[in-house]
């Protein structure tokens, strides 16, 4: 995952001339912050991305994370003390994820009563060429094994929406939200009074609109559109 | 010898049909406490124990103590001794031996792993075509006693960019994608195995969904039901049940 500074630049470079980092809220952004705001002074158990640790250290989190040399065995995770400093386990996208990480998160949860964050909750992750699994799926290894859901910081759950009210003042009911994800864009604009729209860009196509309880007040097939009918192209 | 399917159609599970036979209840609502003065109602009632191995038997590679007495105890009064393990990691031929190394000697068809119970399954409903495996040796060794047609991917590197991942996927015909414990479980094993459930007529088996296993000191650690939930959530679909608590694993042992 990119650190704000690096979708920035990203959409910066795609032609954006007006945006700046702090325009940008990753899911790692909010789950930091949220700690931060809530007081947090412990150790953090980290899983996930290079961008994701990167943020914890920004923010000033002290985390453990297991990677490479330091990854933990079969025998390892059930023999290794367990760091009373730990308080949270936070779980991100990891493609390094392996036993010995769930296995040590799965053992700070139970046994030291950890509380138990997760970035986002996506089931699948789709790119151009294929659908890979997602944070979700991933998630799900170690909320099936401790029997409990975590807080999830990003979109639909109102963690990041209380981030955002409080770093950029907007005003819900004159903000809309634009995704192509019906169970988490547009749940997140739905749930917390903003407007919502949906484009068929992405993720959701028309037999799941179709199917689906939660219903975009705005639809529309590209982001493009919005121009162009405004200017009458 | 002929199974008894339970309502079961290839590759799908009654819902309904397990849901009641779960429900049915031929005890009292409270545990009677084993003694001495009830003991001898709770053996002489008896032709038949069917024994759970971890954490019954055994703790990962520790005996409980006096297990192994008391197994040799009812196989002298003449009871039928039967294990039943949601364990999907030996054979039969290495749980035999484990036990012999314990002190307690048994045949092979008093032993009943869900490995074992995957293969049966898959045999009992004709399947003849390829499985991808993410699991252990145990299924393994009896998909290859069944005949059936397996592969699996040992090791797999760490991706940068998520479009190798698909790129190394074997293009193979797969009918089923079967999952048990994997210590070794990866994240391109499970998009893997994503990749081949997206075709309508691959089935999705699981040879337990046991979400932890008790470990050496007595804590939880993840089970094969937490790794097989990750592809459940990732492709939407609920897999075929073999292990306990479901109907084809009783199926499969009362059949023999």
């Amino acid at each position: 995952m990119k650190t704000r500074a690096e979708y920035a630049q990203k959409l910066k470079d795609l032609g954006d001339d007006h945006v700046s980092e702090d325009d940008v809220f990753t899911s790692s952004y909010t789950i930091a912050s949220f700690l931060n705001d809530s007081g947090f002074s412990e150790t953090v158990y980290l899983i996930g991305s290079s961008g994701l640790a990167k943020e914890f250290e920004k923010q000033g989190i002290k985390y453990i994370k297991h990677d490479g040399e330091n990854s933990l065995s079969v025998d390892g995770v059930q023999s290794v003390a367990l760091d009373d400093n730990i308080k949270a386990v936070v779980m991100g996208n990891d493609r390094a994820i392996d036993f010995g990480k769930i296995g040590f998160a799965t053992r700070l949860i139970l046994e030291k009563n950890c509380d138990f964050y997760a970035t986002n909750l996506d089931s699948t992750w789709v790119t151009p060429t294929c659908i890979l699994p997602g944070t979700g799926s991933l998630v799900s290894w170690l909320s099936t094994a401790v029997g409990r859901q975590p807080i999830v910081a990003g979109k639909p759950s109102n963690v990041i929406y209380e981030i955002l009210v409080s770093r950029t003042g907007l005003n819900p009911q004159r903000t809309c939200m634009v995704g192509d994800r019906l169970d988490t864009d547009i749940l997140f604009g739905n749930s917390n009074e903003m407007k919502s729209m949906l484009v068929m860009t992405g993720v959701t196509n028309e037999e799941e609109l179709q199917g689906s309880k939660i219903v975009p007040q705005f639809k529309t097939f590209c982001l493009g559109d919005i121009k162009r009918f405004a200017t009458n192209q | 010898g002929n199974i008894m399917m339970f309502g079961l159609r290839k590759g799908y599970l009654n819902k309904t049909k397990l849901k009641k036979r779960m429900n049915r209840s031929y005890h009292t609502a409270v545990p009677h406490i084993l003694s001495s003065r009830n003991i001898r109602q709770f053996i002489d009632g008896k032709d038949t124990f069917m024994f759970d191995c971890d954490g019954v038997l055994w703790k990962s590679n520790n005996l409980i103590e006096g297990s192994i007495e008391t197994l040799n105890y009812l196989k002298d009064m003449g009871k039928r001794i039967i294990f039943v393990t949601n364990n999907s990691t030996k054979s039969l031929t290495k749980y035999q031996q484990r036990f012999l190394d314990f002190g307690f000697e048994c045949d092979r068809e008093d032993i009943f792993s869900s490995s074992y119970a995957t293969a049966a399954y898959l045999q009992s409903i004709n399947f003849k075509e390829k499985v991808f495996l993410i699991g252990a040796s145990g299924i393994e060794e009896e998909l290859s006693l069944h005949g059936i047609d397996y592969f699996k991917l040992d090791k797999t590197p760490y991706y940068k960019y998520s479009d190798q991942i698909i790129d190394d996927i074997p293009d193979i015909e797969v009918g089923a994608v079967v999952m048990g414990l994997d210590i070794n479980l990866t994240y391109s094993k499970i998009a893997t195995g994503l990749h081949y459930l997206r075709n309508k007529n691959c089935i999705f088996v699981v040879s337990n969904l046991d979400y932890a296993l008790p470990s050496i000191n007595g804590s939880l650690i993840p089970g094969a039901g937490s790794m097989a939930s990750m592809l459940q959530c990732a492709s939407g679909m609920d897999p075929v049940l073999v292990g306990k608590p479901g109907p084809i694993f009783y199926d499969i042992i009362t059949s023999k």
